[in-house]
């Protein structure tokens, strides 16, 4: 479970740090283009432009950040009309389809979480079975049989703790990253 | 010459760059859906048509959906040229104005070969994400 989550921390880490590669500069000279390029379509820049905030590499989550800002002001600056306003509609299949893959990758990641729950809890549960198992039994033999018994059922007691700390999280771990993997890889071939 | 620089990638080197991607960010999810492919192909087919007309440039895009709950409302091109556009981005869309834009943005970044200029700066100071680019990158 440590592991899981340093591993988790670190790719945040290594997200933030390809991000950094991002220059004002060139997205800046790429909205110029996109903005003559939506222009030279005959269609309206401004409402593409109401992307633009939300699309913000340095600032997604929020709408009050200076580069946010600065980046709608931009289009403005580009373009001839200064109102960020609607345009052409989506189509509903298009919008429909969206919803459909949005729900698709919902249920997978539910999926995912309830298979791994339910494999930690079953790999408790034979654990626990185990632990029971081994002291309901009382093997009566000879002096050396008794004291090799008590020695194992002795270090069945010690162990089995740490034997809970690593398997429990470990069999968690392993489903979720097999399951994960699995279901992230049967669409992968998607490229327009 | 443009084409020529992006295709100075080795075949293998796209799947090789999306794999370091994924080491990257193992959180992504590939979406694959007809309507969402057919709309999204001629969006990218009509703004290739105009680079090539205004920038007499002739582009090689490839475009990938993906699903990461990470990095909402996102897209970014690979030196590959492969666009990588987040379902939440879509999701969020109101107007076909506003899909031209993002494409067109990525487009753009492809014309102007950003990615490719990134993978070339020397005094970045990520050592690690540098060699990194270096490695599946060439210069211009």
């Amino acid at each position: 479970m440590i592991t899981f989550s340093i591993n988790r921390v670190l790719e945040q880490l290594k997200i933030e740090k390809f991000y950094n590669f991002i220059r004002h500069e060139d997205e800046y000279e790429a909205d110029k283009i996109a903005i003559k390029i939506i222009e030279s379509a005959g269609m309206d820049p401004v409402s593409g432009g109401n992307l633009l905030p939300k699309l913000d590499h340095l600032d997604v989550d929020s709408d009050t950040h200076p580069a946010t800002s600065k980046r709608v002001q931009r289009v403005t600056e580009f373009s001839k009309e200064a109102e960020p306003k609607t345009g052409k509609p989506l189509s509903n299949n298009f919008k429909k389809s969206i919803g459909n893959a949005v729900e698709m990758i919902r249920r997978k990641r539910i999926l995912i979480k309830i298979s791994s729950y339910a494999a930690g809890t079953v790999s408790t549960a034979l654990l626990g079975l185990i632990y029971y198992f081994a002291f309901s039994f009382d093997y009566t033999g000879n002096a050396v049989g008794n004291f090799a018994f008590e020695f194992c059922q002795g270090a069945l007691v010690r162990i089995a703790p740490y034997a809970f700390l690593i398997l429990v999280p470990g069999t968690f771990y392993l489903i979720y990253d097999k399951m994960y993997h699995w279901l992230k890889k049967e669409n992968q071939t998607f490229t327009t | 010459m443009l084409k020529d620089n992006i295709k100075t990638f080795d075949p293998n080197h796209e799947k090789i760059f999306l794999e370091q991607l994924e080491a990257y960010d193992n959180n992504h999810f590939y979406v694959k859906s007809k309507p969402l492919e057919k709309e999204i192909q001629t969006t990218l087919n009509q703004i290739l048509l105009l680079i090539k007309q205004n920038y007499d440039a002739d582009l090689d895009v490839k475009i990938c959906l993906v699903d990461n709950p990470r990095l909402i409302n996102n897209a970014y091109t690979l030196p590959n040229g492969t666009i990588l556009i987040d379902l939440s981005t879509l999701s969020d869309m109101r107007d076909i104005e506003e899909l031209w834009f993002l494409i067109a943005h990525e487009c753009a970044h492809i014309l102007k070969q950003h990615s490719i200029v990134y993978s070339n700066i020397e005094d970045l100071p990520d050592k690690l994400t540098n060699s990194f680019l270096k490695k599946f990158s060439k210069n211009p």
